[in-house]
């Protein structure tokens, strides 16, 4: 299956599964950046934001975005997997986030207000 | 389902459990875990590192098959050629491993030195081309030449190409410290606090994102290991830990 295979110039694409360091970042920055040869990734959304600018700039075609990139890739497909189905823990956490979060600010600035009274 | 695969999912729920018991308080099975885990990745990276590179790298191309050290008995063959060159990294490699000898620890400044010095080079590359002229590249557009829509929510557009360029100027100008941040300038760089405070909210945002994920992971292979093919693993050990947690802060009460 390599037999021709000299360098990365000799592939057609770059696909980079990425969980951490190396990986995606080096894969562009010394792999698809040198060479001209397309590439995308799918990463952890912890590094969804640093990579995201690749994106923009056509250093990467494409990005699978975390779970909810890996979702939106399994209905793309029509197969369905645990993607699909841990995206509705996701987001019922991050709701129970964003209710903490509010509700830790209310608290803030009602002692704040209290603490001014007295 | 193998003994080895039931065995694995057992010691994979007692370390999840473990790590979770912290949320009780720092106990025994959280220290177990906790050093296995620094014990293994330490373990891992060592093994990877010497049977992925320095085995077949350095040993394959200094000691092939009929190379000129056949004669010593060692052969490893990697389909590579001999190559003299491959000597350098050896003797640097041995230079740093004598660091733990204290008349010879100078030596290890030379490979720690080249490994510096090869990095800081390849880094600097890397990061200029990437991370810098590509992306200064991608955001020098022409705003007025009338083949961009003036606004789109999901793609290129006047619009977004404005709130980049102000975006970057007013952030990069929140860190020029030379002049006084008052008046109108501190009013444009104050801009420039609020485009990085919305980065950073992103930032957390996808990294709380990632962490759920992981947390929704652990939770799937706990479920999973506590079904009737894993003889009820998670289980077991969730009542071994809640056993043995009770036990262990009744002995301690004073604490």
């Amino acid at each position: 299956m390599m037999d021709e295979i000299q360098n990365l110039n000799d592939f057609a694409y770059i696909y980079s599964g990425s969980a951490g360091y190396p990986g995606t970042f080096e894969w562009v920055k010394y792999g698809g950046d040198p060479t001209g040869v397309p590439m995308s990734s799918g990463t952890t959304s912890v590094q969804v934001n640093e990579v995201i600018p690749y994106v923009q700039t056509g250093q990467l075609i494409g990005l699978l975005a975390g779970m909810p990139g890996a979702a939106e890739y399994e209905k793309l497909i029509a197969s369905p997997g645990i993607a699909i189905q841990g995206m509705a823990a996701q987001s019922f956490a991050h709701i129970v986030i964003v209710i903490f979060i509010v509700f830790g600010n209310l608290a803030f600035f009602i002692k704040q207000r209290r603490d001014r009274k007295y | 389902m193998t003994f080895s695969a039931i065995f694995g999912a057992w010691i994979a729920a007692f370390l999840t459990l473990g790590i979770f018991s912290y949320l009780y308080k720092d106990n025994p099975f959280y220290k177990i875990a906790e050093h296995v885990f620094v014990g293994i990745s330490a373990a891992y990276v060592a093994a990877i590192s010497f049977w992925t590179q320095i085995y077949p790298n350095l040993f394959g191309r200094l000691f092939p098959n009929d190379g000129p050290f056949s004669f010593t008995g060692l052969e490893f063959d990697f389909n590579h050629e001999f190559n003299i060159l491959y000597l350098f990294p050896l003797i640097l490699g041995l230079m740093m491993l004598l660091s733990v000898f204290q008349q010879f620890n100078w030596m290890a400044r030379w490979g720690i030195a080249y490994t510096v010095a090869i990095a800081a080079g390849l880094k600097a590359f890397g990061y200029l081309n990437s991370n810098v002229l590509n992306q200064v590249k991608a955001s020098s557009v022409d705003l007025f030449s009338g083949s961009l829509p003036f606004f789109s929510l999901g793609g290129d557009s006047v619009f977004n190409n404005i709130v980049l360029l102000i975006g970057t100027i007013s952030s990069l100008m929140y860190f020029y410290f030379s002049k006084e941040q008052t008046g109108n300038f501190g009013r444009f760089t104050r801009l420039g606090i609020y485009f990085l405070m919305v980065s950073f909210g992103a930032s957390f945002g996808f990294a709380v994102m990632g962490r759920i994920s992981l947390l929704i992971g652990r939770f799937n292979d706990l479920i999973e290991y506590s079904s009737v093919d894993y003889n009820y693993g998670t289980f077991y050990v969730l009542l071994f830990i809640i056993i043995v947690l009770g036990f262990w802060s009744f002995k301690n009460r004073e604490k």
